[in-house]
């Protein structure tokens, strides 16, 4: 509870003796405030469950104020002292709590707003690695780094952005130790290979439906046989939606090597294709 | 069909480009004057678009589990 009280002390003499008081009464944790006038008189606030009145009577002492008597003043008479302690602690405090609240609320935001991608990061997780397994472990660990370093994003720039390169820098330290790229590259065909293939094994069809005589199924494993470095980019643009510009960001790599990879990425991509759907069938 | 024409070389090049919409200005003028006069062409990149769909649909089609929605809800900074 809050205890106020107005002494009278010996020993104030001048205004230096009263910044004097000041000092002595300094570091006294549950001090709310003290003022002093050259009259002597000390007004004092404080918290007894933190400190008791013999305590700053002691420390007056020690600074050699003496209360005398009570002073036949009352505080608000004598408040027009100089205020000597603790309300600069206060609002120090005042501001430490504004600022604290203010950043939960920024990371509450944060955290809502990267949880709200939680779908679209699954989804290139998924055709990052290969098992569904694999890909849990690495959205959980993504999540885990961003909201450990959500400081380091700076609000308004790119946030899905900004978790696709935790995420896919993750999975280039870890798991990509132990997944090596295959020794030899996989045979690239021209963009018309797939096509011409198909066209030779089937009727004739229209365009447009000859897509549909590759299973789902073996889309998926194409792609999860693309060598990483295309993949990521096939990824990031086919799957993710990323822009050219972001992924190279994403990447850390310049923009033309993006495009290069994207374009030999899918020429592999139907390569694979081809070699699983219509290798069987003829 | 004019299958062994040099110019349909040329636009098996361009494909990719011109479906991202990564052509100068005179590249896509041209290419796009080959594709209107050039059936094999374009029934070529018709696949491609459709195959560009198709294996988005494909890769996308799982969901995450509800369970790692929960586990990564929890890894939340606890609110004090």
């Amino acid at each position: 509870m809050i205890r106020s009280e107005t002494l009278q002390v010996t020993g104030i003499r001048c205004e230096r003796c009263v910044l004097r008081l000041g000092g002595a009464l300094e570091g006294l944790d549950g001090l709310e405030s003290a003022h002093a006038n050259l009259l002597g008189d000390v007004t004092l606030a404080w918290d007894d469950e933190l400190v008791a009145r013999e305590e700053i009577v002691e420390a007056l002492a020690r600074g050699g104020f003496h209360p005398s008597r009570p002073s036949g003043r009352s505080e608000y008479e004598a408040g027009a002292g100089r205020l000597l302690v603790s309300v600069r602690r206060m609002a120090e405090a005042e501001t430490d709590a504004r600022r604290l609240a203010t950043e939960a609320r920024d990371r509450v935001r944060f955290e809502e707003e990267v949880l709200g991608l939680a779908d679209q990061v699954y989804r290139v997780a998924r055709r990052l690695v290969s098992s569904r397994e694999e890909a849990e472990d690495l959205v959980q660990e993504t999540y885990a780094r961003a909201f450990r370093s959500w400081r380091s994003y700076t609000p308004g720039t790119n946030l899905r952005a900004w978790l696709m390169r935790i995420m896919t820098n993750l999975n280039i330290d870890r798991g990509r130790r132990e997944q090596r790229s295959p020794d030899t590259q996989p045979l690239e065909e021209g963009d018309y290979f797939l096509y011409n293939r198909l066209e030779q094994t089937g009727g004739p069809e229209d365009a447009e439906h000859v897509v549909e005589r590759l299973s789902q199924d073996s889309i998926v494993d194409a792609l999860s046989n693309v060598p990483h470095d295309f993949r990521d980019v096939i990824v990031l643009v086919d799957i993710g939606d990323f822009s050219y510009q972001e992924a190279a960001q994403i990447l850390d790599v310049p923009i033309g090597t993006v495009m290069s990879r994207l374009h030999r990425g899918r020429r592999i991509l139907k390569g694979q294709l081809a070699e699983t759907t219509v290798g069987e069938e003829s | 069909m004019t299958q062994f024409d040099p110019i349909c070389e040329k636009c098996e090049e361009l494909i990719q480009p011109f479906l991202d919409r990564e052509l100068s200005e005179a590249e896509q003028i041209e290419a796009e004057g080959h594709l209107a006069g050039c059936g094999y062409c374009s029934e070529r990149y018709r696949f491609e678009v459709s195959l560009r769909r198709y294996v988005r649909q494909a890769c996308c089609s799982e969901e995450m589990s509800p369970e790692l929605k929960a586990k990564l809800a929890a890894l939340r900074t606890p609110l004090n």
